[in-house]
């Protein structure tokens, strides 16, 4: 049964409080923290030496694809009825916007120590205590806009330069990689300051606070961000037929991706499963 | 549940039958996770022993934090392919030839990573670099706030 994902302002009241309700479950359990260690374990980064499959990669779409299934799977296994609805932040742009209701994700930190103190993920609700974290703050921080250095989400007309990629990815298949949808989607700008935050990237740091850092799942807007990523692969693979997944054979010895990357038919860790199996998604899920 | 470290995450990636390319993809990693925690010498099975404190590169107090980074001298790999081993040094390391470089923000372990472009992440910013270590330290500690890093063996 193919089921839909949602835009996160279309859902109703009891929509929002069963997502909210599963997602405190698997913390309770210890299932959410292990969700967090995984993002951790696998951020490697593209001047270190290694297999690289989720960031500053080819495979940073289908890696967080399989990754947000995961999660989805674990969520249902409370409440069959809940899936992970998306957050279009071209559209939903406002620290004020219904997303960070009380009744929902909760707000912007508060001043001083940026510590998130309504919603169901504050801290002194006391279902919400941080365990894996680069700070160690118990609490989940945002810094909603990064008013240090104000930086707005992405619009629209930014989305359409990734968007208009013909291409899924070029050489050399990391962050430095000028052309293709990826890269571009994945937001490694060019430049110093907010421009070299594009994208994907812009909406980890204009969250700030855990979803800036290495354990961004902590804050559980990724994953209604990446979400809305996975979304928008999804509607460029519909825009663009026969655009596969790149690249298709895995690069040989004299590159520097040599056993670095993956290829379209090779193996992701920690699950064992190729990108040309995640290519398709339409036999589990839909966005709405 | 007590809290698993990134090294018994790996144990039990491991144990459960991640291949073995993977696992040899994450070793540099651990590697790395590790060199922050010197003071407590570590786990015997990591073969690793804390080498000696080289050149300081820094030392300054910025917006009210202690930041230092210094360069540690070069250290034996456990087990890692030849090539490995120098990439993971040339990952945290300014210049060839140098040791990894340890970065401090007020006494505690701010894990860098490498970018191709040879610019510099941390864990408190993932998603931006910066040209250099020094560059780097700072800002994570204007992404920091108020907060703390976490202590060394945590992450």
């Amino acid at each position: 049964m193919v089921y839909t994902r949602k835009n996160q302002n279309a859902l109703t009241a009891t929509e929002k409080r069963r997502f909210v309700n599963a997602v405190l479950a698997l913390k309770r359990t210890g299932e959410y923290d292990e969700f967090v260690r995984i993002h951790i374990t696998y951020y490697v980064s593209d001047g270190e030496p290694g297999l690289r499959v989720a960031h500053m990669t080819p495979s940073f779409l289908p890696w967080h694809r399989r990754y947000l299934l995961e999660f989805e799977r674990a969520l249902q296994r409370v409440d069959s009825s809940v899936t992970v609805p998306y957050w279009d932040w071209t559209v939903d742009r406002s620290r004020t916007s219904s997303l960070w209701a009380a009744d929902f994700l909760g707000g912007n930190g508060r001043d001083g120590d940026r510590r998130v103190t309504t919603g169901p993920f504050a801290y002194r609700q006391g279902n919400w205590t941080l365990r894996e974290n680069v700070t160690d703050d118990p609490f989940l921080v945002r810094d909603l806009g990064y008013p240090a250095q104000p930086i707005a989400l992405p619009t629209k007309a930014e989305l359409a330069v990734a968007t208009r990629q013909k291409t899924f990815d070029a050489a050399p298949w990391n962050s430095t990689s000028a052309s293709g949808f990826r890269n571009k989607l994945e937001g490694w700008g060019s430049g110093s300051g907010n421009a070299q935050y594009q994208l994907h990237n812009r909406v980890h740091r204009w969250v700030g606070g855990q979803m800036l850092g290495g354990s961004s799942p902590n804050d559980p807007v990724f994953w209604l961000h990446h979400a809305m990523i996975d979304r928008v692969w999804s509607s460029w693979q519909k825009a663009h037929p026969g655009a596969a997944y790149l690249p298709a054979t895995p690069p040989g010895r004299n590159s520097s991706q040599y056993r670095r990357i993956v290829a379209r038919n090779e193996a992701m860790p920690p699950w064992n499963v190729k990108p040309s199996q995640l290519e398709d998604h339409s036999k589990i899920y839909r966005y709405a | 549940m007590r809290p698993r470290s990134r090294r018994a995450l790996l144990r039990a990636l491991f144990a459960s039958g991640v291949s073995t390319a993977a696992a040899v993809a994450i070793v540099p990693v651990v590697a790395d996770a590790r060199q922050p925690d010197v003071p407590d010498g570590g786990d015997p099975t990591d073969g690793r022993a804390p080498g000696p404190v080289h050149d300081v590169l820094f030392d300054e107090v910025y917006r009210g934090r202690h930041i230092h980074a210094r360069r540690r001298a070069l250290l034996d790999g456990p087990t890692g392919r030849p090539e490995e081993h120098a990439g993971h040094i040339a990952a945290a390391s300014p210049g060839p030839g140098a040791g990894p470089v340890e970065v401090l923000i007020d006494g505690r372990p701010l894990h860098l990573m490498r970018r191709a472009d040879g610019s510099y992440l941390s864990m408190v910013d993932h998603y931006g670099s910066h040209p250099t270590v020094l560059a780097a330290a700072r800002g994570a500690v204007n992404a920091l706030g108020a907060s703390r890093l976490a202590p060394a063996q945590h992450l």
